[in-house]
């Protein structure tokens, strides 16, 4: 019998963030703080979590921006992330499981909610498949569609764009009564 | 044996106002080592400065009149400031105001003579050429002990003792920091820059041609052995290769001009910047608001500084999403939790499986039967490897270990009050710019304007310049869809078509990537693999010996300058730490420091060179011109203080109103410096030249005339060139 690899293989993904996020950053560059803090790796985790937040609401996701150069990040999750990355596939992998209708469970589901774990990470790079990565992608994009619905795109400096961003953050978690 | 020199005599024949003036070390007094050189404005201070940079570094001037002048960007570069040069040592003197006629204008020539370990040396520049308004040519000839040395067709005629030239030769930068003109320091500090800073560490530790060998002269050798090699690869894949290679050097080409381009340009706005700061500055203290604008400015400082600090603390509490309201976060805490209950994941991890497969043996000790091993089998194939596992497991355990660090509703309000705050001293600030104009009429609300613009315009330059000349591969991979475009494949690999490598905006991976790339694959056509291997490694080992050697010379050069910055106990408020990338200094919070006064590029410029000095064994003048710019009060003893401590021959050329300059008066005194009065031998004070046939130029070396002489309120007598 063949041992099985402990580590999956697949080509490597990037993230993606769609040129206005990408636009923004360029924007504010200067308040980020150096490029080996990745700035837009914060830039895509901001949109992401905010995705994630307003999930709640209304439970649906947009496409991942298309492939190529253009959209590409990194493959991992550099910089300022790198430190946080556990807590954003856990809040991602929740998001998912849920939207594959695991978010009541008990342990006869054990088995499916495990084969979904599995398709979602991997042992190397961002942890996450690429499957796993085009999920955040769409949460990322999803994140971004708000901040360009509400304007806070047009926010000259990120001491202006910030505050705004926590009213949505706190907007999008309220608990309906 | 070390290198000990100093400057004896200087001659100018026919060059800038100078007929035939010589001036000579000491003539007060012997022993006094330090030398001061006054004369009035526009005489020719700055000239002699950078002919003496130029002629210690071996460089041949010849004018080129096809670059275009009348851009700023052209004027400051290399070619440009050559010809400006050509052009203000072209003698105007008596023959511009008519006194003498242009054909009494004799041999143009300027020499320095040096001491050299006691040994005297002659460098001579010989002008030539003449297009009605600058020199075409100025060559180098050199007068030995054993006679003289001059220019042929192969090789100038520079001819200094070995220890010279390696210290000098092809060494701008280090001579300009050796011979400074103080007018250029401020906030610009291009000689503490990166780029001069590697260029000079890399000449003096003599790394240079290992760089050139490298960069361009391995990769050169393949391309010539490639093109007469037997080829193994159809004619069309040579000539696509060919032609990409072709492509690639050209876009090299490109981007080097353009990055020097943006440099400049952006080095002329960053001066001017600097200039409009020093005139709104000017108005504001001389105006009668100026306690106010004292304090509303330090307050603006402050409430900027704050706005920064809770940027920066609001940005990182929200990536950690621990810091999401309780309803946000709590439900994934309570998702993992109810996973951890219901044991989930709990699956065998694959790779325990597969080894109880191999032992044939069950977890339960039985041997497995073909049942057994069926069963395993089908669990092995829903399984998680043990690196998922464990994945899951440590999400599942940080997640219930979670506390808030911040809360996000707090440092909201808290930005926002400190956004408010400030942006209402902003206004109070515009409200009392609003009534002032500065010297030159122009509203200090407008100038703040053009300040403001300029800032922008230098940001965009300053972005592209990062563009063009990072050399960090992880930044260049973040931002490779504006740099990179189609240059870079979608699989990380280096584009090979003709037009895609036109898209790279970075020479370091164009050379380093695209061109290594296509050199290979053209060398793999022409069957010449393994030369292209061989040369490789060679340039992987002189990188590495070049890197080593940068690394050595620069932290033995700034524990240097650091003693030496204690030892001249100087109040500068920062610390130096590294050299690597230019001069890069913190205060003492640790805060990295940006940009330096006058007075602070002054003290480190001192440091580095009396550091490179006792590095190298070398004993060497310093020329200042315009020692007392940007000085006063404290500032001027301060410096005065630190010239004092110098150990060498220290040479100021200046103005004589910087005499008067409040703390430096001290620094003239008959122990320490001799001085020197370059005049008009029938000068008169009052006095219009243009008028007035005052005589040939002489020096001058008594106290009388020193203290005495005073042009102050003469600035109209000296006219300007005329071109005839």
């Amino acid at each position: 019998m063949a041992k099985e690899s402990s580590t999956k293989k697949e080509g490597a993904g990037y993230f993606r963030l769609g040129p206005g996020g990408r636009g923004f950053v360029e924007k504010t560059k200067s308040e980020w703080g150096p490029q080996l803090s990745a700035p837009m790796m914060q830039m895509y985790w901001l949109c992401t979590q905010l995705g994630l937040v307003a999930y709640s609401k209304d439970s649906s996701v947009p496409d991942a921006p298309p492939g190529g150069n253009q959209n590409e990040l990194l493959q991992i999750f550099g910089g300022k992330t790198r430190e946080y990355q556990v807590y954003y596939r856990s809040f991602l992998m929740y998001r998912h499981l849920g939207s594959l209708g695991y978010l009541d469970f008990d342990e006869e589901m054990s088995e499916p909610i495990e084969q979904a774990m599995n398709a979602f990470l991997q042992s190397s790079g961002s942890h996450l498949t690429n499957a796993g990565m085009k999920v955040m992608d769409s949460f990322a994009q999803k994140g971004w569609d708000i901040i360009e619905g509400r304007g806070l795109n047009e926010a000259q400096t990120l001491s202006d764009f910030l505050p705004h961003y926590v009213e949505l953050i706190i907007e999008y978690s309220s608990v309906d009564e | 044996m070390p290198l000990d020199f100093t400057i004896e005599r200087i001659k100018w024949d026919w060059i800038c106002h100078f007929e035939e003036v010589i001036w000579e070390r000491g003539m007060n007094d012997k022993n006094v080592v330090n030398d001061a050189l006054q004369m009035r404005n526009g005489t020719g201070k700055t000239t002699t400065l950078n002919l003496i940079q130029r002629l210690v570094t071996n460089q041949t001037l010849k004018f080129d009149d096809t670059i275009d002048m009348t851009s700023d960007s052209v004027k400051r570069s290399s070619q440009g400031q050559i010809n400006n040069l050509l052009s203000k040592a072209r003698y105007s003197g008596l023959a511009a105001n008519k006194h003498i006629k242009r054909s009494e204008v004799g041999q143009p020539k300027f020499s320095v003579t040096f001491d050299v370990n006691g040994k005297k040396y002659t460098l001579i520049y010989v002008f030539s050429g003449d297009n009605g308004y600058a020199h075409l040519k100025a060559e180098i000839h050199t007068q030995t002990p054993d006679g003289m040395v001059h220019p042929n067709e192969n090789s100038s005629g520079y001819s200094m003792p070995t220890d010279f030239r390696s210290t000098f030769e092809g060494n701008q930068e280090f001579a300009e920091l050796v011979f400074i003109d103080a007018q250029q320091m401020g906030e610009n500090a291009n000689r503490l820059g990166k780029e001069a800073m590697d260029n000079m560490l890399r000449k003096m530790s003599d790394i240079t041609s290992l760089q050139y060998a490298r960069q361009h002269r391995i990769d050169d050798l393949i391309a010539a052995r490639a093109k007469k090699a037997a080829r193994s690869g159809t004619a069309q894949e040579k000539e696509s290769g060919e032609a990409a290679l072709r492509s690639i050097n050209a876009t090299i080409r490109k981007l080097k001009e353009q990055l020097q381009h943006d440099r400049s340009k952006r080095d002329t706005l960053v001066a001017k910047i600097s200039e409009w700061r020093e005139l709104i500055e000017n108005a504001q203290e001389e105006s009668e608001l100026s306690l106010d604008f004292e304090i509303k400015k330090g307050e603006l400082k402050e409430a900027e500084k704050n706005v920064k600090i809770k940027t920066d603390q609001l940005r990182d509490a929200l990536i950690n999403p621990i810091n999401l309201p309780d309803s946000a976060w709590a439900p994934v805490v309570d998702y993992y939790s109810r996973l951890s209950s219901k044991r989930i994941p709990r699956t065998i991890a694959k790779e325990y499986l597969s080894t109880i497969m191999n032992e044939e043996v069950c977890i339960c000790g039985r041997d497995l039967d073909e049942h057994g091993k069926e069963c395993i089998t089908q669990r092995m194939k829903d399984s998680m490897g043990l690196s998922i596992l464990s994945e899951v497991y440590i999400m599942k355990d940080r997640v219930a270990d979670f506390e808030k660090t911040e809360d996000i509703e707090k440092l909201k309000k808290s930005l926002e009050r400190a956004v408010l705050k400030r942006d209402q001293l902003e206004t109070d600030v515009s409200g009392l710019n609003s009534r002032l104009s500065t010297t030159g009429g122009e509203s200090v609300a407008d100038l703040t304007a053009k300040l403001t613009t300029a800032e922008n315009e230098v940001e965009i330059l300053n972005g592209n310049i990062e563009m063009y000349s990072s050399t960090d591969n992880a930044t260049i991979e973040m931002n490779k869809a504006k740099w990179l475009r189609r240059s870079r494949n979608s699989n990380g690999t280096p584009s090979e078509g003709r037009g895609k490598v036109r898209d790279c905006k970075n020479i370091h991976y164009a050379e380093t990537q695209i061109k290594k790339n296509l050199t290979k694959k053209v060398s793999t056509i022409a069957g010449i693999a393994d030369l292209y291997e061989a040369g490789n490694a060679l340039s992987n080992v002189l990188e590495h010996v070049e890197m080593r050697v940068l690394e050595k010379l620069s932290s033995e050069l700034l524990l240097r300058v650091n003693d030496h910055i204690d030892n001249f106990n100087m109040q500068v408020g920062f610390e130096i730490n590294s050299l690597e990338k230019g001069v890069e200094a913190e205060m003492p919070d640790g805060t990295p420091k940006m940009g330096y006064s006058t007075g602070e590029e002054m003290s480190v410029v001192i440091c580095i060179v009396e550091a490179i000095a006792s590095l190298t064994s070398t004993k060497l003048p310093l020329i200042v011109d315009n020692p007392t710019k940007g000085l006063g009060g404290d500032k001027g003893a301060g410096m005065r203080d630190l010239y004092r401590r110098i150990d060498g021959q220290v040479m100021f050329f200046m103005y004589d109103t910087e005499k008067e300059v409040k703390g430096f008066r001290g620094y003239f005194d008959p122990s320490f410096v001799n001085p020197s009065t370059f005049l008009r031998e029938l000068e008169s004070p009052g006095q219009n030249q243009a008028e007035v046939n005052q005589g040939r130029f002489i020096v001058k070396y008594d106290w009388d005339t020193w203290n005495s002489y005073d042009t102050s309120g003469e600035e109209d007598n000296h006219r300007k060139e005329v071109n005839h």
